[in-house]
């Protein structure tokens, strides 16, 4: 195994942590805000998916580049 | 595994005055799919105009209402109004090449070079253990990083245009606030806008595409329901990023258009 | 894979252009005006459904107020038939009234005037027979007229001391 394997996949690794880090923050919140007000859920349904996705960049970002860093692109 | 060779493209080029100018075929096709899928659904679904919509009439207008949204949680109504065709046209673009890569494959193999279009053969004799050259011919346009980076740079590019229009004064005042050192804060996030906005929609797609292709190749027990499963995820997540490019797009232009900062 | 290709850009631009001019031409415009034109005319027919609502309410009121004149106009009716009847009943019976009066004062009179009648028959009567029993018992011819003042004068002495 190359050392480009092993780069790649702690680049996924990391990214997963972070990614899911981020991801549990917006998305407790989110269960939160519905737990208080259960009539504002479709709005901020919308957001957390944004916010989600935009947590996401970086870490699809990494894994992106982890994969491409695994197949030795 | 030869992962590598999936990802390969044909490729047309030529040279115009020393700057390469190449087309990678795979997204020349796609991307003319995609617009023609579009333009046959809105043609299909302003054929017959009727009072009480059904069918397509009914898709395209709800597509419509909800793209308007997008533009009017952004700019005022005055201006809006002169980008629901573009932010139609984005969303739905985006809507269905996201989703063009999920449907199926098509990789051909090789055994002679074909120069033309940039297909090398791999040779048997030379490299052990090697398979036949394997091109795709059918991937998302969205799963090409120079197409995405294209939409991100023309974004922005037309952001700056319309704020330099709009009030050279004003564009250029917002990068010295609030304080004038901030000039180098401004112009990194000038920089970084674009390139995370085309990078968020690739990597998303990207991953999602080669995710499906390892897992097709890596083990019978991979290709029952976990591919039915991230297949379901990823066009999920084609319909999110499509949204959230869209959104973006439009923060960003009225981050220069207001011209309250 | 990552190399930077001018000619996917410039296409993916193109094509992107393109596809947005044909859309907005051939397929926002009519939608979005025909997204319109089913606004305005929800529009109008809520509108047009409001007033018929506030006419209706109109009518219905109208009807309501005519109504209850109606009755008052026919209580009314009633109150000045019965006034009416009732003053026509007086009249008639105070002429019925009047009438028996009338007739009753008739019938006096009749009855004095034949009283008064047979009286001055019977006074001379009377006359004619006292003075044929005077002249049969003075057995003498007194002259009529003579006879009848003298008569009247007893008779009349007769009513005084009477």
């Amino acid at each position: 195994m190359s050392l480009d394997v092993l780069a790649g996949a702690l680049m996924i690794a990391f990214a997963a942590i972070g990614g899911g880090i981020g991801n549990g923050l917006v998305i407790s919140r989110f269960v939160e805000g519905v737990a208080r007000q259960p009539e504002a859920r479709s709005t901020l349904f919308v957001q957390a998916i944004l916010g989600v996705a935009l947590v996401e960049v970086v870490p699809i970002i990494a894994v992106a580049f982890g994969i491409m860093k695994v197949l030795g692109v | 595994m030869n992962l590598l060779e999936m990802e390969k493209t044909p490729k047309i080029g030529f040279e115009l005055g020393g700057v390469p100018i190449d087309f990678d075929l795979t997204v020349v096709i796609t991307t003319t799919v995609t617009c023609l899928l579009v333009f046959l659904i809105v043609v299909l679904a302003a054929r017959k105009l009727t009072m009480v919509p059904s069918g397509m009439q009914n898709l395209v207008e709800m597509v419509i209402d909800f793209t308007k949204g997008i533009v009017r949680s952004n700019l005022d109504l005055k201006t809006s109004s002169r980008f629901y065709g573009f932010a139609f046209t984005l969303f739905l673009f985006l809507l269905i090449a996201n989703q063009l890569g999920l449907v199926f494959n098509l990789v051909t193999e090789h055994q002679q070079p074909i120069p033309f279009l940039g297909i090398e053969a791999s040779n048997h004799a030379e490299v052990a253990g090697k398979e036949a050259s394997k091109y795709a011919w059918w991937k998302s346009p969205t799963a090409n990083l120079n197409v995405v980076f294209a939409m991100a740079i023309a974004i922005t590019l037309m952001a700056h245009f319309i704020g330099i229009k709009r009030s050279p004064k004003n564009y250029l005042a917002h990068y010295f606030q609030p304080y004038p050192w901030m000039v180098i804060l401004h112009l990194i996030d000038e920089v970084a806008k674009p390139v995370t906005h085309g990078m968020r929609l690739w990597a998303n797609i990207f991953a999602g595409e080669v995710l499906i292709v390892i897992m097709l190749q890596a083990s019978p027990l991979m290709t029952g329901l976990p591919l039915i499963l991230w297949i379901g995820y990823s066009l999920f997540v084609g319909v999110v990023q499509a949204y959230v490019f869209t959104t973006l797009a439009f923060v960003y232009l009225s981050q220069k258009i207001t011209t309250d900062h | 894979m990552l190399k930077l290709e001018i000619g996917t850009m410039l296409f993916q631009i193109i094509a992107f252009v393109v596809l947005m001019l044909l859309v907005s031409r051939f397929g926002l415009r009519p939608v979005l005006g025909m997204m319109k034109h089913r606004q305005d005319h929800i529009q109008a027919q809520i509108r047009s459904v409001e007033e018929n609502r506030e006419q209706m309410e109109k009518l219905v009121e109208e009807q309501k107020t005519a109504l209850h004149e109606a009755r008052i106009e026919a209580k009314e009716i009633i109150e000045r038939a019965k006034v009416q009847k009732d003053r026509e009943a007086e009249v008639i019976i105070n002429q019925a009234k009047d009438r028996a009066e009338r007739m009753l004062q008739e019938a006096k009179l009749e009855i004095i005037r034949e009283k008064e009648k047979a009286i001055s028959e019977l006074r001379d009567q009377v006359g004619l027979l006292s003075i044929d029993l005077a002249g049969k018992v003075l057995g003498q011819e007194i002259d009529s007229k003579q006879q009848s003042k003298l008569v009247g004068r007893y008779l009349e002495e007769v009513g005084r001391v009477q």
